[in-house]
């Protein structure tokens, strides 16, 4: 049997391998191999059976070491990203717990930021229920897909249709852009969205959620009708809200780390979890707002943790992941 | 082959199937009006030894008044010769036990007054025009995403069809919007769904190969039809763009100006 140069290197790896999972208490002490047994003093000779332990001590601490800097990319949490609505806050309640966890949170110093796919409000109006509802927020905190859409459409100088609310008036619209906006999802408008993207006018969506909670139940999101003007229209919008992997790039860029360094935690399992685990982050669902049943269950990967609510999400953060 | 293809095989067909909207008439203020050389096409038709059958996913009326509507117009043409959505919907949702949640035009109500509507364990929709509010699209998610197994019809699933001057969109894409809010596929009863088109044919008494279908929207007429055997021919009327005739997926068997052309061309090839 011709030993080849690989088959050599190869046997070497296993060996190198088998010596580093070698187990302390299971296996070494028990044939008084352990760390503790038959090694002698400083100024002894090392005998062939302290050498052998010596080699296999080095072997493992080798091998761990790499370990620990794969874990460490990991470890080294420096930023949470935080949705607001049914995450925080449903409507004008807040989460029960959910102030002391976000102060708790900052005493641990990570970067906080709220990211929210809403178009409803201003930055200046959720700024100021979140602090009526007693929550520790500054503006420059706040990143909404507003202002990821208003940036695409100055960039490539459109004038918009909004479907948007307060939408401003602006003559003669080229791009049709849809946010949640109840009041123009009616037949008329969308008639008029759809004519203007059948005669090229881009699409654009803020985001596409599904639907989300409202004091009264479950209400339609943007996204059927994005995907109904789609489907009329034979087009693709452009998306950049939640879970595209632009918008939490762009969340975490001005503080400086990577997706690797973050987590996100949100109410939505394909739009915040799904969309943040998708740009590298690590994704917490909670179990409030939007969330149904076995939401969990339909991502994939699935979430790295799904808990009650935002007070426990924090809680794992503090224990494991700092 | 050239009696196979269009238009040669009109020397062997048994039977014409023709859409309404777009093809005889087109929708509009006042009820519409009916395209020219449309009323002459269809008495030349009866007056043939062909077939008749007429298919339609209107969905606006209720199919008395529907027809009404076209007999006002000119049109000779009645009840029995139509076949529409609703009453197909009607007969799948007694057959299958479903209590439906309805969002569809008030013209259309009266077809489903036999139908049991309380408690509702399914949601139909039809094209609702300016019923198609937030509010009513919403009440339909409501009761869709509250039912352990969401089951839609939609009556009919085409993306948009033409209205006074210009497009506007039909009940295909409310259905989208609603198959993405919930996660689910709706199921299709008109065209383009076989089971409809099979359920003229029987009425016809005829098979695929001895039928023709003519209409205006390229996917859910002409393809429709071809995905049943029939052959499709498709008019340059009602919702017609000139990008069907470039369109990926399907190619009509013939693409002819109007009804009147294809009438003409049907019966130069019996003579």
């Amino acid at each position: 049997m011709a030993f080849t140069l690989y088959s050599l290197i190869q046997t070497a790896i296993l060996c190198t391998n088998a010596v580093a999972v070698l187990h302390e208490e299971r296996f070494l002490s028990k044939f008084g191999w352990g760390v503790d047994q038959g090694v002698g003093g400083f100024g002894d000779d090392p005998g062939v059976k302290a050498q052998i332990l010596t080699l296999i001590r080095s072997v493992r601490t080798v091998m761990r070491g790499e370990q620990v800097s794969i874990m460490a990319g990991r470890r080294a949490l420096k930023a949470v990203l935080i949705d607001l609505s049914g995450t925080l806050h449903i409507e004008d309640t807040a989460v029960p717990g959910a102030q002391d966890a976000l102060n708790r949170l900052r005493q641990a110093s990570v970067d906080v930021k709220f990211v929210t796919n809403t178009t409803k409000e201003s930055k200046r109006s959720l700024l100021e229920r979140l602090q009526r509802l007693d929550f520790h927020v500054q503006e420059k905190e706040i990143f909404t897909s507003l202002s990821a859409a208003r940036s695409l459409v100055e960039r490539k100088q459109l004038r918009p249709l909004l479907l948007l609310e307060d939408s401003i008036d602006t003559s003669e619209p080229n791009a049709v852009v849809i946010g949640l906006s109840p009041d123009h999802f009616n037949y008329q408008t969308l008639d008029q969205a759809f004519r203007m993207v059948l005669e090229g006018a881009p699409l654009i969506a803020i985001h596409k959620a599904r639907y989300y909670k409202r004091a009264d139940g479950l209400a339609l999101g943007p996204g059927p009708f994005v995907a109904g003007l789609e489907f009329a229209a034979d087009c693709r919008a452009t998306v950049v809200g939640k879970p595209e992997k632009r918008f939490f790039t762009q969340a975490l860029s001005d503080l400086g780390c990577s997706p690797t360094e973050a987590v996100m935690i949100g109410d939505d399992a394909r739009d915040d979890v799904g969309g943040a685990q998708n740009a590298g982050m690590l994704g917490i669902l909670v179990r409030t707002g939007k969330y149904r049943e076995g939401d969990e269950d339909k991502i994939n990967p699935p979430p790295h943790l799904t808990c009650d609510s935002f007070p426990e999400a924090v809680a794992h953060i503090l224990k494991k992941l700092l | 082959m050239a009696d196979t293809d269009w238009p040669g095989c009109g020397k062997s067909l048994k039977g014409v199937i023709l859409d309404m909207c777009g093809v005889l008439y087109d929708s509009g203020e006042g009820g519409g009006v009916a395209i020219p050389g449309s009323i002459e096409a269809v008495k030349k038709l009866k007056a043939s030894d062909l077939q008749l059958r007429f298919c339609t996913n209107e969905t606006q009326l209720n199919r008395e008044a529907f027809v009404d509507k076209l007999k006002r117009l000119g049109f000779d043409i009645s009840v029995s010769e139509v076949f529409s959505p609703a009453p197909a919907a009607v007969a799948v949702l007694k057959e299958r036990g479903f209590r439906p949640h309805l969002l569809v035009y008030d013209g259309l109500l009266p077809e489903f007054d036999s139908v049991d509507k309380t408690n509702p364990n399914c949601v139909v929709i039809g094209d609702a025009a300016e019923k198609f509010t937030y509010q009513n699209l919403n009440e339909a998610f409501r009761v869709l995403i509250g039912l352990e197994k969401p089951v839609l019809f939609s009556l009919g699933g085409g993306r948009y069809y033409k209205e006074g001057d210009g497009l506007a969109l039909d009940v295909g894409a409310y259905m989208k919007a609603l198959e993405y809010a919930c996660d689910l596929k709706a199921e299709v009863v008109g065209k383009p769904s076989p089971t409809f088109f099979q359920s003229v044919l029987n009425d016809m008494g005829l098979q695929a190969h001895e039928a023709l279908m003519i209409g205006d929207d390229l996917v859910n007429d002409v393809g429709g039809a071809q995905n049943c055997g029939m052959k499709g021919v498709q008019v340059r009327t009602g919702k017609y763009r000139p990008s069907d005739e470039r369109h990926s997926t399907v190619t009509a068997d013939g693409t002819v100006d109007d009804l009147a052309q294809a009438v003409d061309m049907i019966l130069k090839q019996r003579h």
